[in-house]
């Protein structure tokens, strides 16, 4: 029985409601191995400020106002020091789970954020070389199979890092995913669509992905995430993970990192959002954050120097972070080019010393055995490997870790309602039709 | 029963034309465009706010009250009084509405297409606050205008000012994010052929272009950078705020601006990926007129190539689930709100809420997602159920017998192209067991979640 007959079987029979462990497990048991979950930090992340470059002189006279100062820094490697809202990274620091890699990008300098995401999500540089596809789907492309949830993306949409990998599902919030259809009208729509070449892969992925959720949804959410996007994404991550979905990669999304104007106010709490999102991640995950590699990339690295609004404007060299039982932790990486005028890139940013695709090259390689990667990196050939990994089973015993420090939420954001408050508004009611009987075209 | 006659040519594109300009066609708007030809039915909605909308503002005004707040009064019910949140709503709830139930279908669409294409999301009680502000006094009254009079009142829009913060932008520090922005996303366009040293020196240009409270333009001298600059291989002298204006007219007047608009009015009203010849029209009208939007537009409705194109464009969550409320001509209430705010929210749609500076995509490849689509099945099948009593369509296939009769009377409302042979057979196959007075809403819902109905 195929895969999708066993989902029509399941869908006529109502075996859906109880889908059995043993259904998703066969991918789980054909591969244990490795997850990985990508997570873009979108705007242009300030590098400079998450990991301040504190023995270079040249940092605090580019950033008279908002350079970290050596006092506030929480200590990390005596030349880079930590953001003082980076509580949680450097807990995973010290742990030996998260490494760094400083002066980390694109080669080409692109200040666009659409043209650097559209270069780093391809796994590619410079732009001209396009391929309309995503490393990351490439790379689950060379090994699709198993569980329909193998490849997520937790957003609304599947992002151009997936795309070229056809069964990639973007699962919005995973306790929202749930198709709400009789029988009788999802075979209608699975016949019906079948009809239409464009659209019946998706229709198909909805039926079984909503099918495969059903015992991801039953497993309960871990504690200590912060509120918000990010945290509901990774804490859904970890569901995935722990339910045994099959899962081997997932995306995630989280923005605001575009801090133009009065910088410091903004990006404290970005910092401290993913610090905790992470480790919180890292504990909910147990056991199974030995084999869960976290990839975090950003278009670009701001301006090294400051502009007049107490912001950064686009900037070229950025920074990286790897996490995971497997990855070698506890260093900065890379190369420091240093923020002397001369070794500034066109004259204003931290020049890129580690190619995105290096850190992405032996990641792959070391911890998912991936030995081919010309397909995936589009020809491109990496460097010596940098040390960033260990491979599969040579990681030693988890500690146990304090999670994320409480802290108050400082936020004035507006975010959307799950509802729309309609007080008042019953005075509109049969408007429409008094609108619709008004309407009289004139030429 | 033998299959109905294949409808005429000229009415496939009329019908096409009312689902490009519209948020999806009903029985009135077949005989609406039936009666004005293809041509009077464009020039009657270009006329946009001229049109008489039946009492529709008013009622709005009336009922969501920061809607006709001047900008004093809506900071004090903000940010004195603690209404966080009013502004967001009430321009929400009216655009929403608004999009369903104008008559000034097109000029709608207009305002959505310039809201993504000078996006400013109302992510913050400050944002919300100037959004809901520009948009009541900036978009609306130019979505039919010229391209240099948006572009200019972009440009002095404290919600533009503040989102890309060129309001904090001064001599000693420019701040490039604006300059940057309305290259790449308001005139030229990525590939329009500037470079980093044009962002900065217009940057330089537009330092002192600001705020002054509550909510207007003004122009802080003293914070302009009074040198000269060279944009785009043209010297720039000193003269104050005229030096962001002239570079706007010029920018707005470009050919790469040009190309780059009429690129993203032929994606948005025909086809994702546009043909050349077709952008080479959509442009040369929009030089030739000044960047005359009803002009353009109106060029671009025209094109034999245009009419001619099948419904290539899959709609966004927003046109899906007006589309739905339509069709089936239902009249507003608070579950017609509820139901479609569900789902922009589940489909990643909400009015004003994308964050970042490129507004909305307007792509298949971005929309056709499994969430998107989860969203599509799950609306289409419970919307028709819930509106037995107010939609009319509904009411009167409820009237009805015959199972081919109600089948009719559906498809003359939600599909006048015609239902497919296969589609018709399926939806007779699958209501034929339907106990009769749960056919009407099976049957629209089905035709509402196939996939002939992501498509326009």
């Amino acid at each position: 029985m195929k895969r999708r007959e066993l989902m029509k079987w399941m869908a006529l029979s109502g075996a859906a409601a109880t889908a059995p462990g043993w259904v998703w497990a066969m991918g789980e048991g054909q591969n244990p191995g490795e997850r990985l979950i990508v997570l873009f930090l979108r705007g242009g992340a300030d590098g400079l400020t998450l990991a301040p470059p504190l023995g270079d002189p040249a940092y605090f006279d580019l950033r008279p106002t908002l350079s970290v100062s050596e006092s506030d820094a929480l200590a990390l490697d005596g030349y880079f020091g930590l953001h003082p809202a980076a509580g949680s990274i450097k807990t995973l620091f010290d742990a030996g789970e998260l490494a760094m890699i400083q002066a980390a990008g694109t080669t080409t300098a692109e200040r666009s954020h659409f043209e650097a995401q559209a270069i780093m999500e391809q796994g590619i540089d410079p732009l001209d070389l396009s391929t309309g596809d995503g490393w990351l789907g490439r790379y689950l492309a060379e090994r699709n199979g198993g569980s329909p949830l193998s490849a997520v993306a937790l957003d609304v949409a599947v992002p151009l890092s997936m795309a070229g990998l056809g069964s990639a599902l973007a699962l919005g919030e995973i306790d929202q995913f749930s198709l709400q259809l009789d029988t009788r009208t999802r075979l209608l729509l699975t016949e019906i669509y079948a009809q239409d070449p464009l659209l019946e892969q998706t229709a198909n992925a909805v039926f079984d992905a909503s099918q495969a959720l059903a015992p991801v949804q039953a497993y309960a959410g871990g504690e200590g995430y912060p509120a918000g996007p990010l945290g509901t994404a990774l804490s859904d991550a970890a569901r995935l993970i722990k339910s045994g979905s099959g899962l081997k990669a997932a995306a995630i999304n989280t923005g605001g990192w575009d801090t133009h104007e009065s910088q410091s106010e903004e990006i404290s709490g970005l910092i401290r959002g993913l610090g905790d999102a992470l480790l919180a991640f890292r504990n909910d995950l147990g056991e199974a954050w030995a084999s869960t590699t976290v990839l975090i990339k950003t278009e670009f690295g701001r301006r090294a120097y400051e502009n007049a609004s107490l912001g950064t404007d686009h900037g070229h060299g950025g920074v990286m972070l790897v996490a995971g039982g497997g990855v070698n932790g506890g260093q900065v990486y890379g190369n420091w080019p240093g923020l002397n005028a001369s070794a500034l890139s066109d004259g204003q940013d931290l020049a890129v010393t580690t190619d995105y695709r290096q850190v992405i090259a032996e990641m792959l390689s070391v911890r998912f055995g991936q030995s081919d990667l010309s397909n995936i990196l589009g020809g491109w050939q990496p460097g010596p490997w940098q040390g960033l990994f260990s491979p599969p089973g040579q990681a030693g015993s988890l500690s146990t870790l304090a999670g994320p420090m409480p802290s108050a939420a400082t936020e004035q954001a507006f975010k959307l309602p799950h509802q729309l408050d309609l007080g008042g508004l019953e005075r509109l009611s049969s408007l429409g039709r008094r609108v619709a009987r008004g309407i009289r075209p004139v030429r | 029963m033998a299959e109905p006659a294949p409808i005429s040519t000229p009415l496939r594109e009329l019908l096409r034309l009312v689902e490009r300009t519209t948020y999806g066609g009903n029985r009135q708007w077949t005989g609406i465009v039936e009666s004005l030809g293809y041509e009077g039915f464009i020039d009657w909605q270009l006329q946009g706010e001229a049109i008489d909308d039946g009492g529709l503002e008013d009622a709005l005004a009336s009922t969501l009250p920061t809607l006709s707040m001047d900008a004093e009064t809506l900071a004090d019910h903000t940010f004195e009084q603690g209404n966080f949140g009013d502004a967001q709503r009430d321009l929400i709830v009216a655009t929403i509405i608004r999009q369903i139930f104008s008559p000034r279908q097109l000029f709608e669409r207009l305002v959505e297409f310039w809201s993504d294409h000078f996006n400013v999301p109302l992510n913050s009680a400050r944002s919300g606050y100037f959004k809901a502000l520009e948009d009541r006094e900036m978009v609306r009254p130019r979505a039919l205008s010229t391209f240099e009079n948006l572009l200019m009142g972009s440009a002095k829009s404290p919600a533009m000012l503040f989102y890309l913060d060129n309001f904090s932008s001064t001599a000693e520090g420019p701040n490039e994010n604006y300059a940057r922005e309305m290259f790449e996303l308001h005139t030229l366009g990525v590939d329009g052929g500037y470079r980093e040293t044009d962002i900065k020196e217009t940057a330089r240009v537009f330092t002192g272009w600001s705020i002054r409270q509550p909510a207007s333009f003004n122009f802080y001298a003293l914070a302009h950078d009074n040198g000269t600059k060279t944009v785009l291989g043209e010297v720039i002298e000193p003269a104050g705020v005229s030096e962001g204006e002239t570079l706007l007219a010029r920018l707005a007047r470009h050919e790469a601006t040009a190309r780059f608009l009429s690129t993203k009015l032929v994606r948005r009203f025909v086809a994702d990926d546009p043909e050349r010849e077709v952008v080479d029209s959509v442009a040369q009208s929009f030089l030739d007129s000044g960047g005359d939007i009803p002009t353009t537009l109106k060029t671009l409705l025209m094109l034999p190539q245009v009419r001619e194109t099948l419904a290539l464009k899959l709609k966004r969550p927003n046109e899906f689930s007006a589309a739905m409320f339509r069709g089936l001509e239902i009249a507003l209430n608070d579950a017609v709100l509820t139901s479609h705010y569900q789902a922009l929210l589940a489909g990643g749609h909400v009015p004003f809420s994308w964050p970042a500076p490129n507004g909305y995509p307007d792509a298949r490849a971005y929309w056709q997602s499994t969430n998107g689509f989860l969203m599509r099945f799950n609306r289409s099948s419970e919307l028709p159920h819930r509106s037995l009593q107010s939609s009319a369509l509904l009411q009167e296939v409820a009237g009805l017998r015959g199972l081919d009769e109600q089948i009719e009377r559906l498809e003359r409302g939600l599909r006048p192209q015609g239902l497919g042979a296969a589609e018709r057979r399926l939806l007779k196959r699958y209501s034929r067991r339907l106990p009769a007075e749960q056919r009407p809403a099976a049957l629209a819902s089905w035709i509402l979640g196939g996939p002939e109905a992501q498509w326009r």
